[in-house]
């Protein structure tokens, strides 16, 4: 009876494992069938006044960069305002942009001591909401550098009145500079050159990505801000927008570059951190977003599928050790099948939030020839992003038993390397 | 006369158009020929392992609908399907041989070694074919 019931659950996590490879097929297909990409129009003469929120920590190595990239962007000064959020920072942050505010007039400091800040980035963009009076409300991380037309592109979408926020893409500035950075850069492309712009082609459910993106004042007043006690407060603005009624559009042609993480130890706090917000908004959406009757049944399925995608990883591992133990136990039948669609489907996820021939078409697309290279090099994260998603899941379940305060913000230290590959 | 050159003038316009358009004809010729193989593999199901089966449907699936579409010749994108099916039944043949005589040497380690890596290992392939096929049809393009 204990076999038979194991059975069962090794065949619904292949089926579950099975939905997901679906899902990256349908993406991939969406993205390559529809080469001709949505240009934004470059007479359109929307120019609303326009926030844009910087929360920064400790960020002088890469603060000056993006304030450089900001003052040189081509939306009228008028109605262009930029607000810094020195969150408590210990170095120069605030000096730099104190210099900055005193140079432009549109630039504003909002100086937290490190004990009012601190507390997360939710919590200085809430501070900056406060600060700015834009219509649109715009956050670019300190570590960005956007190009000079980005806010054209961005507010272009806000002429609809259904659209709450739009999202730019991410493109990574230090690609060359190792292995790491290579390997997010591959990233990336599968999940904003395939991934978000397939949701945005279907009618899905595109992702506010917590920077390059922005919000219309009024609906991120009435939602009552960034949510401080969620690790991925962009998620969560996501799903609340969406049941709400609102819909996020993502630009694809709005491209910001991104320093990206240069370690691996890096890499696997930025990833902890994603992982372990992204399940809190799993638990607390996930029977909202069903329940819900402002949103679309393919909304639901791919909501259902985007709350859940960082329980992928736990659950090949689990169908691992099960299939494993039901191998030693010597029962054959079932076992064998879902074995083999727990083997299709776990490559089929490498790479696991985006597989193989979804990064690869991406690269495609984007020109990107000899980064296809690198594709099996997935594996590798793959089998790190396991460990990072388990770890994330069984912390996040002991401090929902335990009734313990949230994991503290880990915040990613940005080098300033990418200047190098920046020309002037 | 007109009428023809009209035509022909249609005709290099949409030619010219396919290099930025997905290759409808071929994809089509890639699930017809991808159909056919699957075919003759089920059909011969009592010599060919289902795992394996399973692993040629997934991929001649992911090579036919989305690298079939892209830009390169026809012939050699069937040429890449067959050498990918060609090394997907080696690759699982010698995988299949390989186990069988480390099983033979070291019975309990080895089953626990093949139980955690199979997934991976077993499927190894897939990816390299698939990286490998992209890499030649795209340096087409570049040429």
């Amino acid at each position: 009876m204990v076999f038979l019931a194991l059975q069962i659950i090794l065949v619904l996590t292949a089926c579950f494992l099975l939905a997901y490879t679906a899902r990256h097929c349908v993406f991939t297909v969406a993205a390559l069938y529809s080469l001709k990409k949505r240009k934004s129009n470059p007479t359109f003469s929307y120019q609303p006044t326009v926030s844009i929120l910087i929360p920064a920590l400790n960020e002088e190595n890469v603060l000056p960069r993006l304030l450089h990239a900001v003052t040189r962007l081509d939306y009228p000064k008028d109605k262009l305002e930029v607000v810094v959020i020195d969150d408590g920072s210990t170095d120069g942050t605030g000096t730099i942009a104190d210099e900055f505010a005193a140079e432009y007039g549109y630039v504003k400091v909002v100086h937290r001591s490190p004990r009012e800040g601190r507390k997360g980035k939710a919590s200085a963009l809430n501070a900056g909401l406060k600060a700015s009076s834009g219509e649109f409300v715009f956050c670019f991380d300190a570590d960005y550098y956007p190009p000079k037309d980005i806010l054209h592109k961005l507010v272009e979408p806000f002429s609809n009145p259904r659209i709450g926020a739009v999202q730019g893409r991410v493109t990574v500035l230090n690609e060359p500079k190792n292995l790491v950075t290579r390997i997010v850069a591959l990233e990336r492309i599968g999940g904003y050159r395939v991934d978000q712009y397939a949701r945005e082609k279907l009618g899905l459910i595109p992702q506010f990505g917590g920077t390059v993106g922005g919000f219309r004042r009024k609906v991120l007043e009435a939602l009552g801000g960034w949510d401080e006690e969620m690790l991925a407060e962009d998620t969560e603005l996501t799903f609340r927008l969406y049941l709400e009624g609102y819909k996020i559009r993502y630009v694809d042609d709005a491209e910001c570059y991104e320093e990206a993480v240069e370690t691996w130890g890096a890499y696997w706090r930025q990833r902890y951190r994603w992982a372990y917000g992204h399940m809190q908004t799993a638990f607390r959406y996930l029977g909202k977003l069903l329940k819900s009757d402002k949103l679309a049944a393919k909304e639901k399925v791919d909501g259902f599928l985007l709350l859940c995608v960082y329980f992928v990883p736990i659950i090949v591992l689990a169908s691992w050790l099960l299939s494993g133990f039901l191998y030693f136990s010597s029962f054959e039948g079932v076992v064998g099948v879902s074995f083999a669609i727990i083997a299709i489907s776990v490559y089929s996820a490498v790479g696991n939030f985006a597989p193989f021939f979804e990064v690869g078409i991406g690269a495609y697309l984007d020109k990107r020839t000899r980064a296809y290279w690198l594709v099996p090099m997935f594996l590798f994260t793959f089998l790190y992003n396991i460990l990072i998603c388990t770890k994330a899941f069984a912390d996040l379940l002991l401090t929902k038993i335990f009734r313990k305060r949230r994991v503290n913000w880990a915040k990613t230290t940005h080098s300033g390397n990418g200047n190098s590959y920046i020309q002037n | 006369m007109l009428c023809y050159r009209t035509v022909g003038e249609e005709f290099m316009k949409r030619f010219a158009e396919r290099g930025r358009t997905p290759n409808y004809p071929h994809m089509f010729f890639g699930v017809f020929t991808a159909s056919f193989l699957l075919y003759v593999y089920f059909t011969s199901f009592r010599f060919v392992e289902l795992s394996v089966l399973a692993q040629m449907v997934v991929f001649n699936f992911i090579f036919v609908f989305t690298l079939f579409p892209i830009q390169g010749r026809l012939t050699r994108k069937l040429c890449l399907l067959l050498l990918g099916n060609f090394v997907g039944f080696g690759w699982n043949f010698v995988f299949s041989v390989f186990c069988q005589n480390f099983a033979l040497c070291s019975d309990m380690w080895f089953k626990a070694f093949y139980v955690i890596a199979y997934p991976l290992l077993n499927s190894l392939w897939i990816v390299s074919v698939w990286c490998v096929s992209l890499s030649a049809l795209a340096g087409w393009r570049k040429a």
